[in-house]
């Protein structure tokens, strides 16, 4: 759905390049997660994605067209989320979605289905400037369905929402993807990429440092211990053991026998963990 | 077409939502009030510089004002990602607000000078100054963020467009009026009550139609560097 090779790109006052050869592919009903710290040139590979910076050096073709040669029925097929809620706010939320609607040719969603998947149907007909700002995100995150879009791109859709909100935007995105929809997220926010993504790019100063699943990237940047906590002495103790060969570790059988247990978790390296360990950066 | 046609409607609807009907209505009711109370003689000329007026200011300062708006709610960043090109934004709004500056100029002339008049001329003269000043305040209010670094420099596009308005009350006469514009839109506009030559006419139709076509294409590429590359906002 999009492949990217070799891709360049230089603000023109700009002394470095802000994309220094980026490459990857995403396939279809994939979620891909995009994450690096502010100025990493998320935003700005995004830009070209969307279609809005053509002055890239390399490839960037979004379902099979190198993305210079679409016309505007690219965005037919794109949908994007930014990560400000943009909304006429003298409108009312059905009002919002209706009239960009009518900027569409292909099949619609009906608005007020959207309304309900978020949560907002009972406020259809209140202005946006009512809107809290949770409200609005979640208004400016459905209004990327509205024309039935192949590939949706997505800024940091759960932030500034609670978590149940940001729950509820986390399963339509997997129920998207399950309806076969590719979706591109970019986000700093580890643990949503963490739970979503099918594979995520680490991208530091323009680079992209590394790519894959996170499931992959846990299990192999992992310690391979179990960590065990108990009581011992009327005290909290904690010990390490390796995972290797456990079933035979005497000293861990042991302890589970005599010893008044807490907690048994095996040492998986967290995502953001992962992340510090290979670009060196931290991630705010 | 179609989607042009749906962003005009979209327009209007915003258009009144933001209460530009509502200014404009309270704006006419003021113009004709006010008429009511000129002798006759005074009206042949005075009618023609409101009715003049009317599309320029309408249309300069309500373009701003909507794009302002729009940057503002970041809606323009959305629209940039629709399939709404960047020329069916200009004709949008062109169109509608062109469509409010007809309408009130019509109940203007109506309702104060109320004689008969050559329409077609009157007609094409408003629409003509409309789309032109509706594209020349687009080209100035493209580059900037917020209202108050706008303003300024407004002031000067405004005097700038309306120095043949000296040659009009007689002032000081000047053929080197004819370089602008808006001495077409005076010509015309005037010329629907009084009467006009036939090469006023032509000249004043051609120069402004050039003036339209030079003023879309520059505001198509305002569009594309100071709102879509977003240059000049930082």
């Amino acid at each position: 759905m999009i492949e990217v090779k070799d891709l360049m790109f230089k603000y023109p006052k700009a002394k470095e390049k802000t994309l220094k050869e980026l490459n990857f592919k995403i396939d279809k009903g994939e979620i891909f997660g995009f994450l690096g710290p502010s100025g990493a040139g998320k935003s700005t590979t995004q830009k070209i994605l969307i279609g809005i910076l053509k002055d890239y050096l390399g490839s960037v073709k979004i379902l099979g067209k190198e993305i210079i040669n679409w016309n505007t029925d690219f965005y037919e097929k794109i949908g994007v989320s930014f990560e400000l809620p943009n909304l006429y706010h003298k409108l009312t939320a059905l009002e919002n979605l209706d009239f960009v609607k009518s900027f569409y040719s292909g099949k619609k969603e009906d608005s007020k289905k959207l309304l309900e998947m978020v949560g907002l149907e009972k406020n259809a007909d209140v202005k946006v400037s009512k809107y809290s700002k949770g409200m609005k995100m979640r208004l400016n995150f459905v209004r990327a369905f509205i024309h039935n879009p192949d590939i949706v791109f997505f800024d940091e859709p759960t932030s500034g929402l609670d978590p149940l909100n940001a729950k509820n935007i986390k399963n339509i995105i997997m129920e998207k993807k399950h309806q076969g929809k590719t979706i591109f997220l970019t986000t700093h926010n580890m643990t949503v990429a963490d739970e979503l993504c099918d594979r995520v790019a680490f991208i530091v100063d323009g680079e992209i440092k590394l790519i894959d699943s996170p499931k992959k990237l846990k299990i192999e940047h992992g310690k391979r211990n179990i960590k065990v906590e108990y009581i011992d002495k009327n005290k909290f103790q904690e010990k390490d053991f390796a995972l290797k060969g456990i079933g035979y570790n005497d000293e861990y059988i042991k302890l589970l026998r005599e010893k008044e247990i807490k907690t048994i978790h095996t040492q998986e390296a967290t995502l953001e963990d992962i992340f510090v360990q290979t670009t060196g950066r931290k991630l705010l | 077409m179609i989607r042009t046609l749906k962003s005009i409607k979209g327009d209007i609807f915003l258009q009144f939502k933001y209460g530009f009907y509502l200014v404009y209505t309270i704006v006419t009711i003021m113009y004709i009030f006010l008429l009511n109370f000129l002798p006759e003689e005074a009206l042949i000329v005075i009618v023609p510089f409101i009715i003049f007026s009317d599309p320029s200011v309408l249309g300069f300062f309500f373009i701003s004002g909507l794009v302002l708006l729009e940057k503002g709610e970041g809606v323009l960043e959305y629209l940039i990602i629709t399939p709404l090109q960047v020329k069916e934004y200009i004709i949008s709004k062109l169109v509608s607000l062109t469509f409010l500056s007809l309408i009130t100029s019509i109940i203007i002339e109506f309702f104060s000078f109320g004689k008969n008049i050559n329409y077609p001329i009157f007609l094409v003269g408003i629409t003509l100054t409309s789309f032109l000043f509706i594209l020349i305040g687009f080209i100035a209010v493209s580059r900037f963020p917020t209202i108050n670094k706008y303003l300024l420099s407004s002031v000067g596009y405004i005097i700038v467009l309306c120095l043949p308005l000296i040659g009009y009350f007689g002032i000081f006469k000047s053929r080197l009026f004819y370089l602008f514009p808006t001495q077409a839109s005076l010509l015309l506009i005037s010329g629907a009550f009084k009467g006009i030559d036939t090469w006023q006419l032509i000249y004043s139709i051609l120069y402004l139609l050039v003036w339209i076509a030079a003023t879309f294409k520059i505001a198509n590429i305002s569009f594309y560097k100071y709102i879509i590359l977003k240059k000049g906002d930082n």
